[in-house]
């Protein structure tokens, strides 16, 4: 009898403490994780071809960026422009843009041209910081890459790989709350 | 009774009557009168008084007979006796939980417990959303750290294969720094087309570039430049 209720005890701090973490674990998912459900964004991915390995001597034309870093920017990125200019190549033009409206969390598919993939799925959007994952292919199907990472909310994560002798492909990711 | 005794049926029934107590005021006068004339009458009642006795007096002995051996207090020594004896071995009686869905006591611990899950659940929203709102989300706070040191840690992946991870961890940044990017940070970066460079610029996010191996895009193979970034110390284990 007393083996009986000494189980017996057991089994209600047992169940005292499994509620215990149940209740914890739902506070825990509602704080990290609530804010953001259902937090919908909008993604931008842009792909751009990189050419020249030289400094272009006579920058000149529409598509001029900074003259004094005489490389010649497409004007439709002249947001990251600043970081285009640390690259070593001359041109740097849009081959496509594509903007989504996504729910956070959720996994999108991107074929950004010459038969390459992006999936993207964004983690969230806080106040300061963004999170993100990234899957890129190419054409064959071949990781060119893949992560997961933090960054300061409103920045253009850029990311090449050398396509050609003497060029690239970019992709530059933005992710920004839906107005 | 008979006609023997000298009494009629109708007077033994005004004496009986008398006698159990009841009956009118005639009837009392006729009984009184039967007694104060008759003998047969009042021997007649005599009986009757005799014989209520010997009932009575047969009644009380009967129920001393039906009286048990012991007495109440008996039977409660015994029990109380028991009982001593039952703790000793059980401990101490408690309500028992028999047609009851959940025991009270269970019931009542319960309660305490998912009032304490609740208060420790709300808590830690509370607390959280501080943290949240004064750092960011919380599980990120160590990129807050990485920036107060200004240190960016990267993951990248050796060439082709994909699977051995190396580590490289910038150096601090120096004179760049005050105003230099701000939160970058990767939980893993890997590629199976060649290494996987990070080059931070003066602010923002860096730029990923996958260097891929002399071969796969022709002999004139991209040298990148890393603007104002020191150095990147490799700590691969390998």
């Amino acid at each position: 009898m007393s083996l009986i209720w000494t189980k017996w005890g057991r089994i209600r701090r047992l169940v005292s403490a499994l509620l215990a973490f149940i209740f914890l674990s739902a506070g825990v998912a509602l704080t990290e994780g609530g804010e953001h459900l259902e937090q919908a964004l909008k993604v931008q991915i842009r792909m751009v071809k990189a050419l020249g390995g030289k400094p272009a001597e006579n920058p000149s034309g529409a598509e001029q960026g900074k003259a004094e870093s005489y490389k010649r920017i497409d004007r439709r990125l002249e947001d990251i422009s600043s970081k285009l200019e640390h690259l070593p190549f001359d041109t740097f033009q849009l081959v496509s843009n594509e903007e989504r409206n996504i729910a956070c969390k959720k996994k999108q598919v991107f074929q950004v041209g010459g038969g390459q993939v992006v999936y993207l799925r964004p983690l969230y959007l806080s106040d300061n910081k963004a999170g993100l994952w990234v899957r890129w292919e190419d054409g064959g199907g071949t990781e060119i890459l893949d992560t997961r990472m933090h960054f300061d909310k409103g920045e253009s994560v850029i990311a090449g790989t050398e396509s050609e002798p003497g060029g690239g492909t970019m992709l530059v990711v933005n992710v920004s709350p839906l107005n | 009774m008979s006609e023997n005794d000298g009494l009629t049926e109708k007077q033994q029934i005004r004496l009986s009557t008398w006698a159990d107590g009841q009956g009118g005021v005639i009837n009392s006068f006729f009984a009184r009168r039967y007694l104060e004339r008759n003998a047969a009458a009042r021997e007649y009642v005599h009986k009757i008084k005799d014989a209520r006795i010997q009932i009575r007096q047969a009644l009380e002995d009967a129920a001393l007979e039906n009286i048990p051996e012991r007495s109440l207090w008996d039977r409660v020594e015994k029990r109380i006796g028991e009982e001593e004896r039952a703790r000793l071995f059980l401990g101490d009686r408690k309500e028992g939980t028999a047609g009851r869905w959940v025991p009270r006591e269970m019931v009542s611990q319960l309660k305490w417990g998912m009032a304490g899950a609740l208060v420790a659940a709300c808590a830690t929203i509370v607390v959280g959303n501080f943290w949240s709102g004064a750092l960011g989300l919380g599980a990120y706070q160590a990129a807050g750290n990485v920036r107060e040191k200004e240190i960016a840690r990267v993951q990248t992946v050796s060439e082709g294969r994909g699977e051995e991870p190396l580590f490289y961890s910038m150096a601090p940044r120096s004179e760049n720094s005050v105003n230099g990017p701000g939160v970058f940070e990767v939980e893993w970066m890997k590629s199976r087309s060649g290494h996987v460079r990070v080059l931070r610029g003066p602010g923002g996010a860096p730029v990923i570039w996958v260097k891929k191996p002399r071969g796969d895009t022709g002999n004139q193979s991209i040298q990148l430049v890393e603007p104002r970034v020191p150095e990147a110390l490799a700590v691969a284990d390998r």
